[in-house]
């Protein structure tokens, strides 16, 4: 066994005792086991929310794209890199505030609260249901291929393996144990692909060398708009390049529910300072391992090892046995997380709303549990049989999601006047665009990513559709106001303030909110 | 329960006023009042130096909840007033340790004030624990829009809550 290996090993055990540490909290109800409390600190929610948003595509797709279209390819990581940060400023506070007084524990059911609609549910769960099962099992094969290839165990038991461990911890420590088993992966992956970049720039004489050597092999390396300036003039594709992963990330079930879990609106501060330290660090290192790797592996068949290749062929045996663990990794932060999500919502969304409205908290926990495995063992089992229709799905999933929640997310706690109808033509418009975009390949005729074309369509829907909806009520007007958090105080009572009554005014808030006596 | 309490210098419709002189746009409730603890001791300071002779009163406060030191220069005028549990908080200290507090706080404001190295005498002559009534006001600038302010009605200070 290689040290590559043991390492992985080593690094599977850490998350199968984390998984299991979090069982016992995890079974106090069904808050404890959906969200953990709402009690997730920012440096987890920051680090978890980023490996569970970059996915292998980091360590495979990414590095793939950059070997095969130069600097380009860093319009993604210009993404990567803001997604983060404008996702918790966007959404951060106001969803918190909003689904803690809707009392929503799963990101549909938070959509159909807001909108007070049972079909937003329905379409949601439909949506969400296909494209997260969709992607989880491209997560599932994507895990199980980089397994075989690194390791050189049979594909079958590599995804057994792999899949196996994530549905053990998940299904036993529910959302905290995804949470902290991703901030520790995202630790993982920082330090996988700073290590490996580093050592990579030393072999290509640094950033400038890196330069000078693209420009000698082809100069359109360097440009924008790909190799052989194949996306000349379309900015289109070059803004949709970016978009994609700047504001994606807020259409993402998976991924917003962070924002659902943290401990208070405070939290979202230094989340979001966690976040730009760690994307800045992270999300362009793998794509410039994509540009070393056309200098050091000119010949390289499948641009996918580029990675890999480099690191067992280059760099020295510590820095590849860490690659895969890295590699890992990232599959498997976002896998657990989309897996946990179904397994929310074919619990919340489905079994307690349509099937049994009044099952206890226990009954809810065993349900969650189950839908979890459920999840999880269809995962393994297409993920090994691969039918084809099934994957066909996959290449639609980030996208199709990513159009048919951000408006509904964003518009829940910006519009006020937002409701059912805009949102469910939003939904559907927004995800149908991005899929016949997709597979009519628009982009090639008109110059525009799909993402882009989905965006600009469900946002005319949601325009058009609102003024055919009933305005929302007003305890819903009420709860909107809420979420927009305190209001700034007018300009000449904030210019008189006495900041030396400020801790006694403290304590008389605190006194009036519980009207309790109150003992510092 | 009866309290030892300050008497409010600003009165409801005072601060209502001066609030709205300040703030013509927005319409201010003043809902109710909140007394808040503190624990005050007066000391006889002596100290007999050739250089730097102090002599008199010196007085502190004890914030009763957050346990912080102020200096005080008069004694309050205090009333005996019968409140209910809900408008008046509890002091989360005994005047025992206030009472050391208060040393404490006297003793290092003294020798960073007045730049003295030796330890002046302190003799308690008086202390309490008394109440300082709080203004609960509402400001309502178009609803749902509205924010709350807390106002001392002895000072007439205010501070958002």
């Amino acid at each position: 066994m290689g040290s590559d290996v043991i390492i992985f090993v080593i690094y599977l055990l850490v998350l199968l005792c984390i998984g299991l540490y979090f069982s016992k909290k995890a079974s106090k109800s069904p808050d404890s086991y959906l969200l953990g409390d709402r009690k997730v600190g920012p440096a987890v929610t920051a680090l978890s929310m980023q490996s569970t948003s970059m996915s292998g595509f980091m360590f495979l797709g990414g590095p793939a794209l950059a070997f095969q279209q130069g600097w380009y390819a860093i319009m993604y990581a210009i993404g990567d890199a803001g997604g983060g940060i404008i996702n918790l400023s966007v959404l951060g506070k106001r969803m918190r505030r909003m689904s803690e007084i809707l009392g929503a524990l799963s990101p549909i059911e938070y959509l159909e609260k807001r909108y007070e609609s049972a079909a937003v549910r329905v379409v949601g769960s439909i949506i969400a249901t296909v494209f997260l099962f969709a992607y989880v099992f491209a997560q599932f094969l994507a895990a199980g291929k980089a397994l075989e290839s690194l390791t050189g165990w049979k594909y079958e038991w590599a995804v057994i393996i792999g899949v196996g461990i994530i549905i053990i911890y998940t299904v036993a420590g529910g959302y905290l144990a995804v949470v902290w088993t991703d901030f520790f992966q995202a630790l993982v992956m920082l330090l996988g692909v700073l290590c490996l970049l580093i050592v990579g720039l030393v072999h290509v004489g640094g950033l400038s060398g890196l330069n000078q050597s693209l420009s000698e092999i082809d100069p359109s390396y360097l440009s924008i708009w790909g190799k052989d300036y194949v996306f000349y003039g379309q900015w289109g594709v070059i803004l949709g390049s970016s978009l994609i992963y700047m504001i994606g990330y807020m259409g993402l079930p998976h991924v917003v529910v962070r924002h659902m879990s943290m401990k208070s609106t405070k939290t979202v501060k230094t989340a979001t300072l966690w976040t730009a330290i760690y994307n800045q660090l992270f999300a362009y290192s793998p794509y410039l391992l994509g540009f070393i790797g056309i200098i050091l592996l000119p010949n390289l068949s499948d641009p996918e090892m580029v990675i890999p290749t480099l690191a067992y062929t280059f760099f020295p045996g510590i820095f590849a046995a860490l690659l895969l663990s890295a590699v890992m990794a990232a599959i498997m932060s976002t896998s657990d997380s989309i897996l946990m999500q179904a397994g929310t919502i074919l619990s919340r969304d489905v079994y307690q709303r349509f099937i049994d409205k009044k099952a206890s908290h226990n009954k809810m926990i065993l349900v969650s549990r189950l839908s979890v495995l459920l999840a999880g063992v269809i995962g393994i089992i297409v993920a090994i049989v691969q039918p084809p229709k099934v994957f066909d799905l996959v290449v639609f999933a980030f996208g199709t999601l990513g159009n048919s929640f951000m408006v509904p997310y964003i518009a829940a706690v910006y519009w006020k006047k937002a409701n059912s109808v805009g949102v469910l033509c939003s939904m559907i418009c927004g995800g149908v665009t991005n899929i016949l975009w997709t597979s009519f390949d628009w982009q090639s005729v008109t110059g525009i990513h799909p993402f882009l074309a989905g965006l600009i369509i469900s946002i005319i829907a949601m325009m058009i559709g609102n003024p055919f909806g009933t305005p929302p009520s007003e305890p819903i007007k009420k709860v909107f106001e809420e979420a927009k958090g305190p209001r700034p105080l007018p300009k000449n009572i904030d210019k008189h303030i006495n900041r030396d009554i400020s801790p006694e005014a403290k304590i008389i808030s605190t006194f009036i909110q519980n009207n309790i006596p109150v003992k510092g | 329960m009866i309290i030892n309490a300050e008497q409010p210098g600003f009165r409801q419709e005072e601060v209502k006023k001066r609030l709205e002189k300040l703030d013509p746009e927005t319409t201010y409730k003043v809902q109710r009042l909140v007394f808040y603890p503190y624990m005050i001791f007066e000391y006889v300071i002596d100290r007999r130096n050739f250089f730097h002779p102090l002599k008199g009163h010196v007085g502190c406060t004890i914030d009763g909840v957050n346990k912080v030191g102020a200096l005080a220069d008069t004694f309050p005028q205090l009333m005996k007033q019968e409140v209910s549990d809900r408008d008046f908080i509890q002091p989360d200290l005994t005047l025992a340790d206030a009472k050391e507090r208060a040393e404490d706080f006297l003793y290092h404001s003294l020798s960073s004030k007045k730049k003295i190295l030796t330890i002046p005498k302190l003799t308690l002559t008086k202390q309490e624990i008394f109440y300082r009534p709080y203004w609960i006001v509402e400001g309502i600038l178009n609803l749902p829009n509205h924010f709350f302010i807390t106002v001392d009605a002895v000072s007439g200070k205010f501070h958002p809550l």
